[in-house]
């Protein structure tokens, strides 16, 4: 993949961007998987420190937009900025883009082959060039901050799926994102999980971390997200505040969605 | 490089029926030791899940010989080696009758029956526990069970191994060659030591070869359409 | 069943000759392969289509084949003698790499699609993905078909004999010329060659029962 630098992100800043302006930009994305349309048209502003969370029911595209934003997957329409710079553009450099999103999965996708602390120092050693003590005691910094300081010689065949998954967010924070995308973190865990792992992202929201969750836990959503958008057949059915979303959400398909909760 | 080509050595008699009948005798070891191979195979590798304990070893050393063995030196034993061991009358018969071919035959359907029984165990070990369980479980006996529940799902779900090896024994074929059969690839040297056209010689058994292997693939696709079966999850069967 | 110690050695002598084709071929031919299987999963057409019209052309072929154009060609391509072994060692190589290719490609494409993403998302550039994480986790479970094809390719070596290589199948021809007496040369050989194959997938076996 042959990238010609344009513009070599950092993480957290951009040359010209004032702290308010928005970290991601998603601009009337379209995609399309043969004839069926995945998004139609997906609008998204996401700014420092904002907690976003996208749901909706299965296949409405949630998983492929979080895709889309950090370059995993390409859209055949529209435009998506981080940081000012363009996803699709050839002259990116997209590795060092996706340094700077972090990105936690549904089934974790933890490296089977390498302990905790390896899977964690990984990608700041290789790709931030930090050395491996500095990236080590980063690393048993945050695995004491997601509760499992103990776990850093384990693998993680070892370990809960509740475990893993905050393993992996402290997979994500060790290259210190400016901004993290949740894909369903919790929708292959069991309750007592779940509970574990949304702490630990709620905690995350309080120090002021901007994330984009795509989530079915309106529950959580409803305490630590500002805005709710509402994704149908890759189309935005409501994008509006926590409150509004939960009181005044007139739309068939919000009203049977948060009604079969 | 100095070569003058002469491509009419491919249809110019003799050589144009020898080639045709080295392409025929392929086919018919080929073929034959397909049928062998299958008819053993299924035996085989059926036979290593039965109860008795005798049986089971029986079958598991003789996948374990045949499976070891270089194909080679099993031909070799064959049309050397086991006539020898035989009483005199019934030597002197197998050679009247062209122990060439027939001990190629033999070696090729045993050699490849055991990669079939090998198939046919990995098949098995895909679907056993939870099927063999309910199927004996509605009464059937364990031979029923195997002939009407497992038998047809293994051969379903083996299908790509099996074109594999049908492939497989027609490029193995050529092996009777050292022993002087004429197939396919000992025409191709006959004629290319006989005029000195080595290449085209080459060149006309590599066609056959790549055609027949063209065919095979084609068939095979048809096969796995038909025969697949859906949404089955199977550990992986090499 | 008298045997002269030095056809005994004159068989094991031999047995050297199959055990070193195989063991200067493979390591070869599996380098090459890992660089093929990549062509195979290759965006860039030329040499995808290369590494995959390669493929099929040479696991659509007989062994005795690519080994008779091989004796032909390669004193032609190289412009001296090649020699029955020299030429033998080549046409195995370039006959198992096509088969090490296809065992290579599926180990990759079965690590799951998310241990990319995941790398891929933390930054990492494409060629550090495939080092340091598909590659690792895929040669594990490639393992005991690696292992199993080098058997064969080992077996393939008797192959040699058809253009005069003195292996262990020409070793008993010539003794059974000599003395006549075939059950005792060709089930020998056998023998030797079923001991060693059985050990060696005995190494098979304790690969697929370990945890991974």
């Amino acid at each position: 993949m042959l990238c010609i630098v344009r513009h070599r992100p950092v993480a957290g800043e951009a040359a010209d961007m004032n702290p308010s302006d928005p970290i991601i930009e998603v601009k009337d994305v379209h995609k399309r998987y043969g004839e069926v349309a995945v998004l139609a048209g997906v609008d998204l502003r996401l700014r420092r420190s904002q907690v976003t969370v996208v749901c909706g029911l299965s296949g409405s595209g949630k998983s492929t937009l979080l895709r889309c934003i950090n370059g995993l997957e390409m859209f055949h329409q529209g435009e998506i900025l981080v940081d000012g710079i363009s996803v699709l553009d050839p002259r990116t450099d997209l590795p060092a883009l996706r340094a700077k999103i972090g990105m936690v999965f549904q089934h974790f996708h933890l490296y089977p082959h390498m302990s905790v602390l390896d899977n964690i120092t990984l990608a700041p050693r290789i790709v931030s060039r930090e050395a491996r003590a500095e990236a080590e005691a980063t690393g048993r910094e945050l695995l004491a901050r997601v509760g499992l300081p103990t776990k850093a010689g384990n693998y993680p065949g070892e370990l809960s799926g509740g475990e893993q998954q905050r393993v992996a967010i402290a997979r994500t924070l060790a290259m210190n994102p400016t901004a993290i995308l949740f894909d369903e973190p919790t929708s292959a865990l069991d309750p007592q999980m779940t509970k574990d792992v949304l702490d630990v992202i709620a905690g995350l929201a309080r120090s002021g971390m901007t994330m984009i969750v795509v989530t079915h836990e309106m529950g959580f959503a409803r305490k630590v997200a500002d805005d709710i958008v509402f994704l149908e057949h890759g189309k935005v059915l409501a994008h509006t505040s926590t409150e509004e979303f939960f009181e005044t959400a007139d739309h068939p398909s919000i009203l049977r969605f948060l009604r079969d909760l | 490089m100095h070569y003058a080509f002469d491509w009419s050595v491919l249809w110019r008699e003799p050589y144009g029926s020898l080639i045709v009948d080295g392409f025929k005798m392929t086919l018919y070891l080929s073929l034959t030791g397909w049928v062998g191979a299958l008819v053993f195979g299924t035996l085989v590798g059926f036979g290593r899940t039965v109860r008795s304990l005798p049986i089971r070893a029986l079958c598991t050393a003789y996948v374990e010989v045949l499976r070891n063995v270089p194909l080679l030196l099993q031909l070799f034993f064959w049309y050397f080696a086991f006539p020898v061991m035989l009483p005199r009358d019934i030597r002197v018969h197998l050679y009247s009758f062209g122990w060439e071919v027939s001990s190629a035959i033999v070696a090729l359907a045993l050699y490849t029956s055991s990669r079939v029984a090998e198939h046919i165990r990995s098949g098995i070990r895909s679907v056993e526990g939870g099927i063999r369980l309910a199927a004996l479980s509605t009464g059937l006996t364990r031979f029923q069970t195997n002939r009407q529940v497992l038998a047809p799902l293994v051969f379903r779900l083996i299908t790509p191994s099996l074109t594999s090896e049908f492939l497989t024994i027609f490029k193995s074929s050529s092996v009777a060659m050292t022993i002087g059969v004429a197939e396919t690839t000992f025409v191709s040297q006959l004629i290319g030591n006989a005029t000195f056209r080595f290449i085209e010689a080459s060149t006309e058994a590599t066609v056959i070869y790549l055609a027949i292997a063209w065919f095979v693939a084609t068939l095979a696709g048809l096969f796995e359409l038909k025969l697949r079966v859906p949404g089955f999850i199977q550990r992986e069967a090499n | 069943m008298q045997l002269a110690p030095n056809s005994v050695a004159f068989i094991l002598q031999s047995f050297a000759v199959n055990i070193l084709l195989a063991v200067l071929a493979l390591p070869i031919a599996i380098a090459v392969a890992a660089l093929f299987a990549y062509g195979r999963m290759s965006r860039f057409k030329p040499v995808y289509y290369f590494a995959t019209l390669y493929v099929n052309v040479l696991r659509s072929m007989p062994l005795i084949m690519v080994m008779f154009w091989l004796y032909f060609l390669a004193p032609i391509l190289l412009g001296r003698e090649v020699g029955a072994f020299n030429s033998a060692l080549i046409a195995l190589v370039i006959f198992e790499i096509a088969y090490f290719t296809e065992i290579i490609r599926a180990g990759i494409q079965s690590i799951p699609v998310g241990q990319k993403y995941a790398a891929l998302s933390s930054g990492m550039r494409p060629w550090q993905v495939a080092t340091r994480v598909i590659l690792p986790q895929a040669i594990r479970r490639m393992l005991p078909s690696l292992t199993t094809q080098s058997i064969i390719a080992f077996q393939d070596t008797t192959l040699a004999s058809v253009i005069g290589v003195l292996d262990i199948s020409a070793a008993a021809t010539i003794l059974n010329s000599r003395e006549g007496r075939p059950a005792v040369f060709y089930t020998l050989v056998a023998v030797i060659y079923f001991a060693t194959c059985y050990a060696l997938s005995g190494i098979v076996r304790w690969l697929e029962k370990r945890p991974t």
